[in-house]
């Protein structure tokens, strides 16, 4: 019968027995890579225990003689990965000179050379820890050789080049980092966090650099180089801010430009300001009610409160709010409004609400 | 006032940074305890009322800010010195701990000497 | 006899006719579910690697952090749902907010939120940016003024409409969809904002993986230690979202064609949503169909937009434990599927859609909707010939033996995957359980879902016009309020 010989018995048998090791194969490796994983868990805990007050002591700065630093490199060979890593991951939380005293003990153990002869491995995980290793020691002189790297295939080692570049803070990279932001040969580039972190990181030398990215083609770079130009906060950037604000057409990297604007500009933004808290993209308006507000002046009470009145809800609300913030001078205008009665007593009414009830909490202290 | 005698909060979620900063603080002579959480941290106080509260602000649970705001709004607490411990100065995390009142604080990555020197200046132990 | 001649013949003339075609079918999707396996597998072990390079720290303190609004739907839910709160507002983040839509709740759900935090009524003003059916009836927050912390009461008009509520009250660039029943990892809100800082231009929505939180050790909204359940009902489903919801998801985001985003657990733009009009408050499937809406609207813009996965387990949800429960899931989870591919089939084979529809809405046509049918005929058939002694006792056990072998495979790598890389499950009874679970999902789950999931198709065809009056209103304009 036809139904019988869909697939030869004999084939079907033969799968069977294909499957059922596969089967057995997986089993067995799900088996013994907890066991091995427990088992090496257990023996870097114990290490790792014992070299615990070494560690500390260095880490702090309280090792005067050495003696701790010497118990951390005075491990076997074979268990020094293991004492580099807990080291690195202590690294990234300190700084100055214990930071230092810890990467000696990375020093000891030969990490250095190791991690430069890593930098052209053919492991893109390889290329990414010896990056990262070279900027936990701060060896400022490998800048260079980080820079290449930028431009690396893998995202992930493009990512760890940029954040060892930001502990080495070598401003000089700047331009590769951004350059990084926007790939020509890759669809992803560097994530923009990072080139904002690393740029903010980097020393004064990186400033005409940011200010001239903030005209690049590509909108990704030009949103890094407006928040990096409000995080860091890059002042003498103020004037170059104020121009790209009327060309931009990105309405995100937009709203970017008008919050650096809150941060590095003065008394004379706040009509500029007053405008763009109008633009009809909300996250734009938000920005720049936003930026009235951290702008602190007396004279953003007069920006903002007719905002207070606008037809979008959220800003209004937001508007009101930062009124609130702005002091006595914000409290009395939403008063004022409050008893106009106007479509803008409503929002103005609850900020001043939660005013209220905030400083009623703090009359207990 | 001898520091054997002044006692210091420390709350970290981080194993590393918190024993970092217990071992710093006690070599100094500080009497020192450490809690993992916000929520540790409140009882702790309960249970004593330390000098200083080193605070980490951004712990699972309650954050750092939360147990800032719960000390200042304590009556009991008055007295206690909150050092806050932020990764990087964010402008709005240093504003808002000043705002809830915080008496001074330290950026991660950080340096456990200025950690020190700051927790000595604030119980007007200058070195 | 001769009506049994007749149908011997006819079965067997099916059967020669079909069964090739069907032994194809069930390769080619065990095969696709391995291939997308090992392709989220690459992944998983990299990023594993990588962790100590990745800056997940420096994350959590990133300037360019955007605030998130966390939209939580409420509904009868009073006895979790203090837990729930609590948790939500104690995530890590510098920026977040937590907005509870009560939907009409009868139970005493509000007067537990109102009690515990305190809550006083407000008057704010609800921005229509979204449009809805039902407007808040009041709005409470908590007395202190600080606790960001929303609640808002409205008449009852289902989750679709009162996330659109909450996404209209939000006031953060980003907005998170979450079950008031699910729980985040601490760490949830940073690891789902992790997208948008990466690429703040493009990034319109994420993703996340959900993981089944029945026989976890949970306390205070907190997973504390990952277990399996322990009853077979909840393990096979457990089994099943790590490999579909998991791996088959992580590795369709790795060839950048994902579809789907789960319902309990999405994260949007704000103002991307604003601009493709909120949640479809008819749709069955509206998560699918959110994210289908995103896809369309911004492909039609030619506005550059990414859809991005998460692959960090971060949200846990409680699964069906009673047969009638899964049943209802099941149903509907398929009637949602098959009603916004229909409603989407323009994207079908267009190369407009790139990859999406030349790859991944065919592959949801052909594999996810069609598999309970064929899965359910090609068992009628065999046992049908069976019955009629067209296939030897023998081969019919072999044959089965096969089909099923490859099948527990294909869990089986995905279970690797899981143990190789992220390895939640501490326990060593766990590792039993789950090979039972493998074995077991193949006898008696695999079917009975696939019978559920007809059903839910039948439904939806049978009373089509009547979706189909609701569907077509599902314009990505304009709604009526």
């Amino acid at each position: 019968m036809a139904a019988q010989t869909v697939v030869s018995a004999p084939l079907l048998s033969w799968v069977l027995w294909v499957l059922v090791w596969a089967a057995i194969l997986l089993i067995a490796t799900v088996l013994g890579s907890r066991a091995g994983r427990l088992w090496r868990e257990h023996r870097d805990a114990q290490l790792l225990g014992e070299l615990r007050p070494a560690m500390l002591e260095v880490a702090s700065g309280e090792d005067d003689d050495a003696s701790a630093l010497h118990r951390l490199t005075a491990v076997p060979a074979h268990r020094v990965p293991v004492v580099d890593r807990a080291v690195s991951a202590m690294l990234s939380k300190v700084r100055g000179e214990p930071a230092r005293a810890l990467a000696r003990v990375l020093e000891a153990h030969g990490r250095a050379q190791w991690a430069i002869r890593g930098l052209s491995s053919h492991s893109a995980v390889h290329r990414a820890h010896a990056a990262w290793t070279l900027g936990l020691m701060r060896a400022r002189e490998t800048a260079p050789r980080l820079v290449p790297l930028l431009q690396d295939r893998s995202a992930d080692v493009v990512v760890a080049a940029a954040r060892a570049l930001a502990l080495l803070g070598d401003g000089s990279a700047a331009r590769a980092v951004l350059r990084a932001v926007a790939p020509r040969r890759r669809p992803r580039g560097l994530p923009s966090w990072v080139a904002v972190e690393s740029l903010c990181a980097f020393d004064d030398s990186a400033a005409p650099v940011i200010e001239a990215a903030t005209l690049h083609p590509n909108s990704a770079v030009r949103h890094v180089a407006a928040t990096v130009i409000g995080a860091r906060p890059l002042l003498g950037a103020a004037p170059v801010v104020r121009e790209r604000l009327a060309e931009e057409t990105d309405p995100r990297t937009l709203a970017a430009f008008v919050e650096a604007l809150g941060r590095v500009g003065g008394p004379r933004d706040l009509p500029v300001l007053s405008r763009f808290a109008r633009h009809r993209d909300e996250t734009v308006a938000l920005a720049a009610v936003e930026s009235l507000e951290r702008l602190g002046l007396a004279s953003s009470v007069a920006a903002l409160a007719p905002l207070v009145a606008d037809p979008r809800p959220r800003l209004a609300e937001r508007a009101a709010v930062a009124l609130t913030e702005l002091g006595p001078a914000g409290r009395d205008r939403l008063r004022d409004v409050v008893a106009a009665e106007g479509s803008a007593a409503l929002p103005a009414n609850y900020a001043l609400q939660l005013t209220a009830m905030r400083s009623a909490g703090h009359g207990v202290d | 006032m001898s520091p054997e005698h002044q006692s210091i909060l420390v709350a970290d979620d981080d194993p590393d940074i918190r024993d970092l900063v217990v071992f710093k603080l006690q070599q100094a002579g500080y009497e020192v305890r450490a809690v993992e959480d916000g929520t540790a941290a409140l009882s702790a106080l309960e249970d004593g009322i330390p000098d200083v509260v080193v605070l980490d602000v951004m712990m699972p649970g309650l954050s750092g800010l939360d147990v800032l705001r719960q000390i200042r709004a304590t009556d009991r607490l008055s007295g206690v010195k909150v050092v806050l411990l932020t990764a990087r100065a964010r402008d709005t995390d240093v504003d808002d701990g000043y705002n809830t009142g915080a008496d001074d604080y330290v950026t991660k990555p950080f340096s456990p000497r200025e950690l020190l020197h700051r927790v000595n200046t604030l119980l007007g132990r200058g070195r | 006899m001769e009506w049994i001649d007749a149908l011997r013949s006819a079965v067997a003339a099916v059967l020669a006719f079909i069964a090739v075609p069907v032994l194809i079918y069930f390769l080619l999707i065990n095969t696709s579910y391995l291939v997308m396996i090992v392709l989220a597998a690459v992944d998983f072990v990299a990023q594993r690697r990588r962790i100590p390079f990745a800056g997940r720290e420096e994350l959590m303190h990133s300037r360019t952090m955007p605030g998130i609004s966390v939209v939580a739907p409420m509904h009868n839910e009073e006895v979790g749902i203090r837990v729930a709160v609590e948790s939500f507002l104690s995530l890590q983040h510098p920026r977040h907010e937590v907005i509870v839509v009560d939907d009409g709740s009868t139970d005493n759900g509000f007067e537990v939120l109102r009690r515990a935090f305190d809550l006083v009524p407000v008057s704010r003003q609800m921005p229509q940016d979204v449009p809805v059916r039902e407007t808040p009836t009041s709005i409470h927050v908590p007395r202190d003024g600080r606790t960001r912390l929303t609640v808002v009461r409205k008449r009852n008009s289902g989750r679709s409409d009162s996330i659109n509520v909450g996404v209209n009250l939000a006031r953060e660039d980003l907005v998170l969809f979450v079950d008031s029943d699910s729980i985040l990892d601490p760490g949830a809100l940073l690891a789902v904002s992790r997208p948008f800082i990466e690429d703040p231009i493009s990034t319109v929505a994420a993703g996340g993986v959900i993981r089944a939180v029945n026989g976890c050790r949970v306390k205070g909204g907190r997973v504390l230690e990952v277990r399996m359940p322990g009853t077979p009902l909840a393990d096979i489903q457990v089994m099943e979202y790590l490999r579909a919801f998991h791996l088959g998801r992580a590795g369709w985001s790795r060839i950048n064609a994902l579809l789907l985003i789960s319902g309990a657990f999405g994260v949007f733009r704000r103002d991307a949503l604003v601009s493709v009009g909120g949640l479809d408050a008819s749709s069955i499937g509206e998560d699918f169909e959110l994210v289908m809406r995103l896809h369309r609207t911004f492909r039609k813009q030619r506005r550059p937009y990414r859809v991005t996965f998460l692959t960090e387990p971060i949200c846990w949800t409680e699964v069906p434990s009673t047969l009638p429960v899964l049943r209802r899931q099941r149903a509907r989870w398929h009637r949602g599927l098959w009603e916004t591919l229909w409603a989407y089939r323009d994207m079908l084979g267009n190369p407009r859609y790139g990859r999406l529809g030349l790859v991944a809405v065919p592959y949801y046509w052909l594999f996810e909707l069609v598999a309970p049918l064929l899965e359910l005929a090609g068992l009628v058939l065999i046992a049908l010939g069976f019955a009629l002694g067209l296939v030897a006792v023998e081969y019919f056990v072999l044959f089965m033996l096969v089909a099923y072998a490859y099948a527990i495979i294909v869990t089986l790598a995905a279970v690797t995957i899981e143990e190789l890389s992220y390895h939640k499950y501490p326990r060593w009874r766990d590792l039993g359980i789950t090979l039972g679970a493998v074995v077991l999902e193949n006898l008696g789950y695999r079917q009975l879902t696939a019978w559920w999931r007809m059903e839910g198709w039948v439904a939806s065809l049978r009373n089509r016009r009547q979706v189909w009056g609701t569907m077509t209103r599902s314009g990505f304009t304009e709604v009526d309020g």
